[in-house]
């Protein structure tokens, strides 16, 4: 494949593709398959939601995209294609040349993304000046740009001003400008308003709207609230214990739910009055290094069979774009 | 922090006050000088005259004060040995301990800090478990033994480098390696615990996602955030080099202060040895009060 020219989407026709990723990590107590066979794609202009509890390896599939495993783990297989170009085959320099120039992404917690010891301004500029090699005025120009684009008031004077002189809410969106700053083609959000408190966190989607329809980068929103995915995204893939066990149009995933953990994630959803009781799913996501041998959410699952509990689901269409691996699909 | 820095001195005043009678205290109580200026035979009137010349028949709080203001002016009194004054003794000896000083100071940070810094980098490898046996070496081989080696297989055995003494570049190596190895067990364990810390940090993940790359992203992102206590470790550790330059100038004859403070004990110098502990205190009380400062201006959390 390596001595095909080079040209976007050679041989896909999605901006990012992820092909049956699988991420392993060493452990004291044996290898952990954080990540096992997680695919999904997302085009230009698009939103895709990955959605999940936490532990279920949302953030290991987006640092395998990014290659940044931390040393202890590795991509074990998988492909990983950005505008037809095969990340998991690139060399160590090649990546860093992609990395924060075609794909970038905003962290979870806006307290310890920013480095305290540079300024805003070098911290927002660092991309542009190592992937464009913008320098000096035009460099200072474009991080003021980016800053008013995000919000911070008085920009001129804060540039020099250090990350723990803003706050929180400041902070994502300073996090959020360096994201953009490289107008990426794709943005990976790792849950960037989990921290924010609720009006905060309303702005803070609507921006990340108005820049994507500017741009027209594609988002990967990465969260554990069925509600974000339904103000942001076009499609949604549910993730399960390092698998994605339904997939599809927002619309048709929200309307037509098919796996039971999906349903029991919109039944965590408040209700729009706000009157009706949260539900919670009992129990918790299994530990990767002890996965049950059938359906991974038999242990949990409302409709478990002893089916379930042997086999595992295959990933099958339920109606037309829209998959989902369980053996008893739809509601109880 | 004015006051924080207040306090810090005035604790080093205190400090100051107390080493000058301990020095003071200990020269009188380890002999009398006077005796050990003059022959056994001589006459006890010879005795007596001696005494009078130095002032030891005053009253001893008389004799603390005149050495002190004496010594706060930069008069340290005469050497009996050498009969010329202190101050100039150790001012041409200086340079030498200074010399070594830095040199070896040099060598402990270039190996402490990289191998510090890249052990954290490849937690877990063979370049960490080897520098982990480096540092458990080092540790435990007390810096005599080491000069002594190195002079064996370095001077003695392969003839490339001199074995002492005091001249161009080639003389420095040794004494400075010998000096210079003990803190850079410390100093690298001590970088590669706050690079972990640091490493795994949500900023130095988000310089990589930029694609920053990776020495900057040690040498930079990182090492900024972890130096607050390398650095504060590191000036301590240029304090006690200082303190061991005495042992090392020893093995190698290297003519600074640390020989000729083992010269005045032989000779029962007293004005000299008095002069340059005293030396050696200040410059340790006050080189940490300057690191203290130095932490102060350096954390933004308590600047701030
Ligand atoms: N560096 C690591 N070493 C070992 N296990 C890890 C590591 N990072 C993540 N994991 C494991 O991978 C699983 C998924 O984690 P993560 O992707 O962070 O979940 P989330 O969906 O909340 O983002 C968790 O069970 C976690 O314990
Ligand atoms: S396969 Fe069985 S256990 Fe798994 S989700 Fe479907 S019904 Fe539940
Ligand atoms: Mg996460």
């Amino acid at each position: 494949m390596s001595e095909e020219p080079r040209s976007p989407n050679a041989d896909s026709s999605h901006l990012l593709e992820v092909t049956d990723l699988h991420v392993e990590f060493q452990t004291k107590t044996g290898p952990s398959r954080a990540v096992d066979g997680v695919s999904f794609y997302v085009d230009e202009g698009e939103s895709l939601g990955i959605v999940g509890e936490s532990g279920c390896g949302k953030s290991v599939t987006a640092m395998g995209i990014l290659r940044l495993i931390a040393s202890t783990g590795r991509i074990a297989s998988g492909s990983v294609r950005l505008d037809g170009e095969e990340l998991t085959e690139l060399s160590n320099s090649q990546m860093r040349a992609i990395r924060g120039k075609k794909i970038s992404m905003i962290m979870q917690d806006p307290m310890t993304a920013l480095n305290p010891t540079f300024t805003i301004g070098y911290q927002v500029g660092e991309a542009m000046k190592i992937h464009e090699g913008v320098r000096g005025k035009s460099l200072l120009g474009r991080v003021l740009q980016l800053l008013r684009l995000v919000n911070i008031p008085a920009a001129e004077r804060r540039v020099r001003d250090y990350p723990d002189q803003f706050s929180g809410g400041m902070r994502q969106r300073i996090a959020g400008a360096i994201g953009i700053s490289t107008t990426p083609q794709v943005l990976i959000c790792d849950e960037p308003t989990t921290a924010l408190d609720v009006t905060i966190q309303a702005q803070y989607l609507e921006l990340l709207k108005e820049v994507q329809e500017q741009t027209g980068v594609a988002l990967v929103f990465i969260t554990h609230d069925m509600g974000i995915v339904a103000r942001m995204c076009e499609r949604v893939a549910v993730m399960y214990a390092g698998r994605v066990v339904e997939s599809g149009t927002t619309r048709e995933v929200f309307r037509n739910p098919a796996h039971p953990y999906t349903i029991s994630l919109l039944r965590c959803l408040p209700r729009l009055e706000g009157v009706e009781r949260l539900e919670s799913i009992d129990g918790q996501p299994p530990d990767p290094r002890e996965m049950p041998p059938g359906c991974r959410f038999a242990p949990r699952c409302p409709k478990a069979q002893q089916q379930c509990h042997e086999a595992y689901p295959e990933f099958a269409p339920v109606s037309s774009g829209h998959h989902a691996s369980c053996f008893f699909p739809g509601g109880w | 922090m004015g006051r924080f820095i207040a306090q810090r001195i005035l604790h080093a005043i205190f400090a100051m006050f107390v080493i000058t009678v301990v020095i003071f205290g200990t020269v009188r109580l380890s002999g009398d000088p006077a005796r050990m200026m003059i022959s056994d035979e001589a006459p006890h009137e010879q005795y007596l005259e001696m005494r009078r010349l130095l002032l030891l028949d005053r009253p001893i709080p008389e004799q603390y004060w005149r050495w002190v203001s004496q010594a706060a002016q930069g008069d340290f009194g005469t050497s009996l040995r050498y009969q010329i004054p202190v101050s100039e003794l150790v001012s041409t000896r200086l340079p030498a301990t200074l010399e070594l000083a830095v040199a070896a100071y040099g060598f402990t940070l270039l190996l402490g800090l990289t191998i510090g810094v890249y052990s954290a980098a490849f937690r877990g490898s063979a370049l960490d478990a080897g520098a982990r046996l480096l540092a458990v070496m080092g540790q435990a081989a007390p810096n005599f033994w080491l000069g002594i080696m190195l002079v064996l297989v370095f001077a003695v055995w392969l003839n490339w480098l001199p074995s002492g003494g005091r001249g161009e570049w080639r003389h420095l190596v040794l004494p400075a390696i010998t000096l210079g190895w003990g803190p850079v067990a410390g100093l690298m364990r001590i970088t590669r615990s706050s690079m972990i810390e640091v490493l795994s940090s949500d900023y130095v993940r988000l310089a990589r996602v930029k694609g920053v790359g990776e020495t900057s992203v040690l040498w930079k992102h990182a090492f900024k955030n972890g130096a607050l206590p390398i650095l504060t470790f590191a000036s301590l550790v240029f304090l006690g080099l200082i303190r061991g330059s005495v042992i090392v100038e020893t093995v190698f004859f290297w003519p600074g202060i640390g020989l000729l403070v083992l010269e005045g004990v032989n000779n029962r110098d007293f004005q000299l040895v008095q002069a340059i502990i005293l030396l050696f205190s200040s410059w340790v009380i006050f080189g940490n009060l300057l690191v203290d400062i130095l932490y102060v201006y350096l954390n933004p959390k308590i600047k701030h």
